[in-house]
């Protein structure tokens, strides 16, 4: 009777999860259930340098469906905030891809791709984690100690590329932060092999991807300690591979550079170069 | 209000304080600027006339631009600029350390400048992030060596483009990264001076349409002659954007 409510409520689950219209991590909910992500960060957040967290106190800034406030939960956290936003319109859309308002039919279009309801994924996945998360709707811009108190450890992944102005969303992180902050970012990969000592970044600001700044390792170090952080350990490179996102065509140029990632990032694989920091308040 | 007396009072006056634009006052007397664009003023893809315009100069300091669009024939000329030099972007490492001088008396240079000239130019205290239609729109809108020291560039593009109803021009100072040629990339200071985004030349241009100008027309970088502009002296990019 057990193993057959078991397989009833698996089942069930794995209908919400199909049901959804898209997910963006990839997670594991249940035995074969994993939810179909753009990204998969399970086979790189092990070579994170993360703290112990026994005990600790902390945050996740643009948690979206939620992985990384779950793992820091499944690393001991005694409490885990997560903090995004609701409202796709709230988002730094670049100025050739934003919305007239709830009724202009491009975001019409949007929503049926992207679901209507931000927070459907995180919700279900906390549920069948059975998590003690609280998500919070709170811009990073917005974060102070007067809104959510100060915290042990923060972790911000992939979200800085997607802001228009990073450096002051890591001013707003440094105020609440009472301990250490780990950030993972993308990295481009010949700005940074060409450009090592060189903090660049690349300005996209425009179209769907929303993207604005992506720099290179040593920009987004840069970005750290302009803001106020300074790092005291770093990850080796490592690729955020896609899961459903879809694979770019390989062209020659991406046929080289997945070659140079396999050398130094250890994966050939499609997806986007990250670096992770940690790093602590210098102010 | 003739001859020697005046002169001697207005030379007196210029000489009262640190300088940020060399200005020609008229009778002889040219403010001691870290910056003279003078020389290469040819560069900066200004309207030879602006007869009938209104234009906006952004981030007017001495007012340079300001008493030089009026020159052409502005029909009216509105210059912004803060007063606090404490509301400025500074890097945290800065804020604390730095000589603010030059900054403390920009509203006295700016008035001294505008009497001597005679002119009609508007001051308006407003930061260029909180630029907005309610100021009106302008025909034409100035921006020179403002943006390398924002911390975000690009809402302040974006604010100069809401009260911009035909063109602007953008001048900043630029690198060129010999490596990654023709991609728009910036270089990040925000530590050592007051300096955050340094674009290249493409760069400048990619913000322009992200800042949702329609159309945007490169000019070709120039060195401004050395004066005394320290860590901007040097290459400079420009831009002009139309609606």
């Amino acid at each position: 009777m057990h193993s057959s409510e078991g397989v009833l409520a698996g089942e069930n689950l794995r209908a919400r999860v199909e049901a959804l219209p898209a997910w963006y991590h990839t997670i594991d909910l249940a035995p074969g259930i994993t939810t179909p992500g753009y990204f998969d960060l399970r086979g790189v957040v092990g070579r994170w340098p993360w703290p112990d967290l026994e005990g600790k106190r902390c945050l996740d800034v643009g948690t979206f469906d939620g992985f990384l406030a779950f793992e820091m939960e499944r690393r001991g956290a005694s409490e885990v905030v997560a903090i995004d936003l609701d409202d796709y319109l709230q988002l730094d859309w670049p100025a050739d891809y934003r919305f007239s308002g709830p009724d202009d039919p491009r975001y019409r279009e949007f929503l049926e791709l992207a679901g209507p309801e931000r927070g459907a994924g995180f919700r279900l996945a906390a549920e069948a984690l059975g998590s003690r998360v609280e998500r919070k709707v709170l811009s990073v811009y917005d974060l102070s100690p007067a809104e959510v108190g100060r915290f042990d450890f923060i972790v911000c992944g992939s979200l800085l590329l997607h802001l228009r102005d990073p450096i002051r969303a890591l001013e707003a992180v440094r105020s609440v932060c009472a301990g250490l902050f780990l950030s993972s970012e993308p990295i481009d990969l010949w700005l940074s092999i060409l450009g090592r000592r060189k903090p660049l970044a690349r300005l996209d600001g425009s179209g769907v991807m929303c993207q604005w700044w992506v720099p290179n390792a040593a920009g987004h170090l840069r970005m750290l300690f302009s803001a106020g952080f300074a790092p005291e350990r770093i990850s080796k490179p490592y690729v955020v591979e896609y899961n459903r996102n879809p694979k770019p065509r390989l062209t020659l140029r991406r046929r080289g550079e997945y070659l140079i990632r396999r050398l130094i990032a250890g994966s050939g694989a499609p997806g986007v170069l990250h670096r992770a920091v940690l790093a602590r308040p210098r102010l | 209000m003739t001859g020697a007396g005046s002169t001697t009072d207005l030379a007196a006056a210029v000489g009262r304080y640190p300088w940020y634009h060399t200005i020609d006052l008229g009778q002889g007397i040219v403010t001691p600027g870290m910056f003279d664009h003078r020389p290469v003023l040819g560069n900066y893809m200004l309207p030879p006339s602006l007869a009938g315009k209104r234009c906006l100069d952004v981030g007017t300091m001495d007012g340079f631009w300001a008493f030089e669009m009026e020159r052409r024939g502005a029909a009216e000329v509105v210059a912004v600029d803060i007063e606090d030099p404490e509301a400025l972007d500074w890097p945290a490492s800065l804020r604390e350390r730095t000589v603010k001088t030059l900054d403390e008396t920009k509203g006295e240079r700016f008035a001294l400048v505008r009497d001597a000239l005679g002119s009609r130019v508007q001051r308006e205290l407003r930061s260029v992030y909180e630029l907005g239609p309610d100021l009106g729109r302008f025909d034409f809108v100035f921006c020179g060596d403002l943006l390398v020291h924002l911390k975000d560039p690009i809402t302040a593009a974006e604010r100069i483009r809401s009260v911009c109803r035909e063109a602007a021009v953008v001048c900043t100072p630029i690198v060129e990264v010999r490596f990654a040629r023709g991609r728009a990339l910036a270089e990040l200071d925000g530590i050592d001076n007051f300096q955050w985004w340094a674009f290249t030349q493409p760069a400048l241009e990619r913000l322009l349409l992200a800042a949702g100008f329609g159309r945007v027309e490169g000019g070709r970088p120039f060195t401004l002659p050395a004066t005394a502009g320290g860590p901007w002296k040097g290459l400079r990019g420009i831009a002009r954007a139309m609606v």
